[in-house]
């Protein structure tokens, strides 16, 4: 059995080798064109090209989303751009706009290609249509519960790719342009401003308000279908995506390493209740908003819905990074990212760094003296650990 | 010369719509068809080609899931056999029925924000779809440019709330149970600073449209060389009269036309 494949995003260099370092098989990156998220920092293709060298390098992949839905004018420097993903060995495009599909071919651009959600691909026979076309993965809607998702993968033995975990669209992808309506913003050429997750007063059939504390707003709960792993690799999925170009790297590493850790367990049968409930507490306490398990195993109701306005609230439990740490001196050296004091009771978890918990003990400014605490981001700071700890592992709140 | 064809909006209206200056009507399919508020049947079809040569379109534009598509094969199978002029779709599922079981119906793909360039449709053309209802989100100019470079069959929204909006949750439900009160029919309205934007619930989930319908009367002399005028009659106050003016082209102040002079932006920033 071809082992699931953890697709993670990166919305730099930086957060690229974040998510591969703790266990990502593949990342899903944006050009600095064609992508959604237009106005994030996205990747030059001198960076796409570094991006494949060091996913290559790994026997890991990259895939580049071009996913904006194309206007006339959009077209100008599209060739030159999708000539130089070939050449960068980019190993799939993201690709919403099927007319993408005949340029390709037409233009002989050696590329692969994936069908994005923003197509929400929703049956079998639509999934057997681009499969005609010669599209290699279907990323399907976000809508389906996963009897369908088995249905489809039984009758098309198309590969699919399925989102895991993340914030998600209220609307079907790609069948939202309040952002266009409300504020000029082009949703489907990656302006959105995510006016569904905007508060609005409701009025009824006759333009009477709908006397309430609370505002109406369309906006949903993130997507966690931790507990539904073993069930997404019994039906046969390809690839599992976690949302995020935006995130920080601190989400992307506890994410990714929460994923990695247990598609493994899946694999070597050792994936239980416990570890399950482990990986949730975690996953909960990374985001700053709500999730649930949405369409894949349900029809979500009002528990699926978030009616909090936007009062996220800002997640501390990232305290540090480790620089070093000296074997002999049992000395660990961190950057830190959020404050925090002798006696705190904290942990540290990496790639091959199992997560283990401890108390602070005095610790130790970048001149060697003692400090009652850690407050500044990217303070220097040493205290004495006796289990041995490696660079880039993350400190954290405990669970 | 483009000819006028009328999404209709209930069923007392059909004869006399019929009996307009049109080109013929658009009939939206129960349960293979969405964002209208009047659906028919089979036996409702052959009844009404049976009264009118007018054009007759049959919207089958809901997003399929794998439950519908047995229903769906059963439908085009039909409306082929009984000759329907044009099939208007959304579902890429509709162009593999139709190569599968060899059928000649026209399609005309319909997808709200996705045909937006010459290119998609193209595409869509040369896979044997025969014309595009073009969405409403682009510009007079980019409509134009694609009317230009094709000879099929080319559709725009000339009159109509757009849907903007489309979840399969049900939004409105979810938000009554949250405040403990109880949904007084499936029709609300959001309101943005001094704008009310209708926001409707039914099976298939909910959709939000546009603040007031897209009017594009004035533009008619402009429009003269895209085949077919669409107007929509969904929650349109009083459709004949809509019809009478769209044929008599007349020139009135204050429409609304979305997009239609409007271009959208994406980089806000540098």
């Amino acid at each position: 059995m071809k082992k699931i494949e953890l697709l993670a995003p990166a919305g730099s260099l930086e957060k690229l080798k974040v998510a591969f370092h703790y266990g990502a098989d593949a990342c899903y990156i944006g050009g600095r064109d064609f992508s959604l998220r237009a106005n994030a920092t996205n990747f030059s293709v001198d960076e796409i090209k570094e991006a494949c060298d060091i996913a290559h390098e790994l026997g890991k992949k990259i895939y580049v989303t071009v996913n904006i839905v194309f206007h006339n004018e959009d077209v100008k420097g599209l060739e030159e751009y999708l000539r130089s993903l070939e050449e960068a060995g980019v190993d799939a495009i993201i690709m919403s706009d099927p007319w993408l599909i005949s340029f390709v071919k037409e233009k002989k651009i050696n590329l692969e290609l994936h069908m994005s959600t923003q197509a929400s691909t929703l049956n079998y026979e639509s999934v057997n249509f681009w499969k005609d076309l010669g599209v290699s993965r279907v990323v399907l809607a976000r809508e389906l519960h996963y009897s369908e998702i088995k249905d489809i993968i039984d009758k098309t033995g198309m590969e699919i790719e399925t989102f895991v975990h993340g914030a998600m669209c209220s609307s079907y992808s790609g069948r939202c342009v309040l952002s266009n309506y409300f504020t000029n913003r082009d949703a489907n050429r990656g302006g959105c401003a995510q006016v569904c997750r905007y508060c609005f007063d409701l009025y009824d059939d006759n333009k009477e308000k709908v006397e309430s504390d609370t505002e109406f707003t369309m906006s949903t709960k993130d997507l966690s279908l931790i507990s539904m792993l073993s069930k997404m690799i019994e039906i046969g999925i390809a690839s599992l995506k976690i949302e995020g170009r935006m995130r920080s790297n601190y989400y992307i590493a506890t994410v990714v390493s929460t994923y990695r850790e247990a598609i493994d367990s899946y694999y070597d049968g050792t994936l239980d209740e416990e570890k399950l409930a482990y990986y949730k507490k975690i996953l909960n306490r990374v985001a700053n908003r709500d999730s649930e398990e949405q369409f894949f195993n349900t029809f979500p109701d009002v528990k699926g819905q978030y009616f909090l306005g936007r009062q996220e609230v800002s997640n501390q439990d990232f305290l540090g990074i480790v620089l070093d740490y000296d074997e002999e001196n049992k000395i660990v050296t961190i950057t830190e990212r959020n404050f925090f004091k002798k006696g705190d009771v904290v942990e540290i978890f990496g790639p091959k760094t199992k997560t283990f918990t401890f108390t602070v003990p005095d610790i130790y400014n970048e001149d060697g003296e003692l400090v009652d605490a850690a407050r500044h981001p990217e303070e220097i700071i040493r205290f004495k650990l006796d289990i041995l700890v490696r660079k880039d592992d993350i400190m954290r709140i405990k669970v | 010369m483009s000819k006028l064809l009328v999404k209709v909006d209930k069923r007392e209206n059909i004869d006399e719509v019929l009996k307009l200056d049109i080109g013929g009507i658009i009939l939206s399919y129960d349960d293979l068809a969405v964002a209208s508020n009047f659906y028919v049947n089979m036996d409702d079809i052959k009844e009404i080609r049976k009264k009118t040569d007018k054009i007759i379109v049959v919207s089958l534009n809901k997003m399929m899931h794998n439950k519908d598509l047995a229903k769906l094969e059963e439908v085009l199978i039909e409306l082929d056999r009984i000759k329907v002029d044009m099939v208007l779709f959304y579902d890429v599922a509709i162009i593999e029925i139709k190569k599968k079981l060899g059928l000649d119906i026209p399609l005309i793909i319909s997808q709200e924000h996705l045909n937006t360039s010459i290119n998609s449709n193209e595409f869509y053309f040369k896979q044997g779809v025969d014309g595009s209802l073009i969405s409403s989100d682009i510009t007079k100019e980019e409509l134009l440019e694609i009317r230009k470079k094709t000879d099929k069959i080319i559709m725009f929204t000339g009159y109509g709330y757009l849907p903007i909006f489309y979840s399969r949750r049900y939004l409105i439900t979810n938000y009554f149970a949250y405040i403990k009160k109880e949904k007084q029919g499936d029709c609300y309205f959001i309101r943005n600073n001094d704008d009310f934007y209708s926001i409707t619930q039914d099976e298939y989930g909910t959709i939000i449209y546009t603040k007031e319908p897209v009017n594009l009367v004035n533009e008619l002399d402009d429009l003269d060389d895209i085949d077919y005028i669409v107007i929509d009659g969904f929650k349109a106050s009083d459709l004949v009269d809509v019809i009478k003016n769209f044929i008599k082209k007349k020139k009135m102040n204050g429409l609304y036309q979305g997009f239609f002079h409007t271009k959208s932006i994406y980089k806000v920033k540098k």
